[in-house]
């Protein structure tokens, strides 16, 4: 008896959970974010900010496409001065600010150069949204 | 000299350890979880490491280049390591004995780990049978205060070691002046 694929019932595509976003579309999306976030960085932080969190690669398993974005992330996060950041993350939505945490930790990792601010910015996210932040960036499997 | 030095380095600290201490009450969620692959087994599953979906992702918290704490945490258990800060060769080399002397005596302090994961100096293992004794806060608080001790006593001693040395140069060169 042949097995019949998972969600065909109703289902027109035959293919069950999110689609894989092949890698080249995910490098042409980062390209198209970081000019955008370039162009805001100037004009309006905040803006930068929100624009450079949308839609990161967590699918993917190269790491070079993480990389490569969590570069435009750490870029915004330089650019943003100390006294501006709790007001950057009071404009994030719940959504934005788990994946600033993830970045976060990231940064703390990768580039401790940033760690002073980093620590900033991690307790602004915490202040704002709880530990919850921390508990998805620790649990979440598709990581940033 | 010493204690303003003291607290200047408290207050550096921390935005460093606030965050740790965050990170560590999201972490030390633990729950008892028996063996999945042996009958009548029950490990801490971030050293047993048998199964992905008992995992979290491992955390590092860095101050700086050479001080960082990881965690690492899993259904049942936590691991965290600290790398402490280690300026010149003296302190590496206090770093090392002091570490030693504790991890020695480990069995003591209940949440240590004998022998530190690689890349780190000092690594606590705390699992869920720990918090189901203990209050979780206190160990968090416990931990804390160890990373503050750890690097007072290791300028302290450094501070000694050098004071020592100098009297103990003085007195034997006296008798050449």
């Amino acid at each position: 008896r042949k097995c019949t694929k998972a969600g065909n019932m109703a289902d027109d595509s035959g293919d069950i959970g999110p689609k894989t976003v092949p890698d080249e579309e995910l490098l042409a999306q980062i390209k198209e974010r970081e000019s955008k976030v370039s162009s805001l960085i100037s004009s309006n932080t905040k803006e930068a900010l929100i624009a450079s969190l949308q839609n990161p690669p967590v699918a993917t398993k190269n790491q070079e496409i993480k990389d490569a974005n969590a570069k435009i992330v750490f870029k915004v996060l330089a650019a943003i001065k100390e006294m501006e950041i709790k007001g950057a993350v009071a404009a994030l939505s719940p959504d934005d600010s788990d994946v600033l945490m993830k970045y976060v930790y990231k940064g703390l990792e990768t580039q401790p150069k940033m760690s002073p601010s980093l620590l900033k910015w991690h307790a602004a996210i915490t202040a704002k949204d709880g530990l919850g932040t921390i508990t998805r960036a620790l649990v979440e499997r598709q990581t940033v | 000299d010493r204690v303003a030095r003291g607290t200047m380095s408290l207050t550096a600290h921390k935005p460093y350890l606030d965050a740790i201490r965050k990170t560590l009450t999201a972490a030390l969620c633990l729950e008892n979880f028996a063996c999945q692959l042996v009958e009548r087994h029950n490990k801490p599953e971030v050293e047993a490491r048998t199964s992905k979906e008992l995992l979290l992702n491992p955390v590092v918290i860095s101050r700086n280049e050479s001080e960082r704490t990881l965690v690492e945490g899993s259904v049942n258990s936590v691991r965290i390591s600290i790398k402490v800060k280690q300026a010149d060769d003296l302190e590496h080399l206090l770093a090392k004995k002091f570490v030693g002397f504790l991890t020695q005596r480990a069995d003591n302090f209940v949440v240590l780990r004998r022998k530190p994961v690689e890349g780190y100096d000092i690594s606590f293992l705390i699992t869920n049978s720990h918090m189901e004794r203990m209050y979780k806060h206190k160990v968090i608080d416990f931990v804390i205060q160890f990373m503050e001790e750890i690097d007072k006593e290791i300028s302290e001693q450094k501070l000694s070691v050098n004071t020592r040395g100098r009297i103990v140069a003085h007195e034997y060169l006296k008798q050449y002046i």
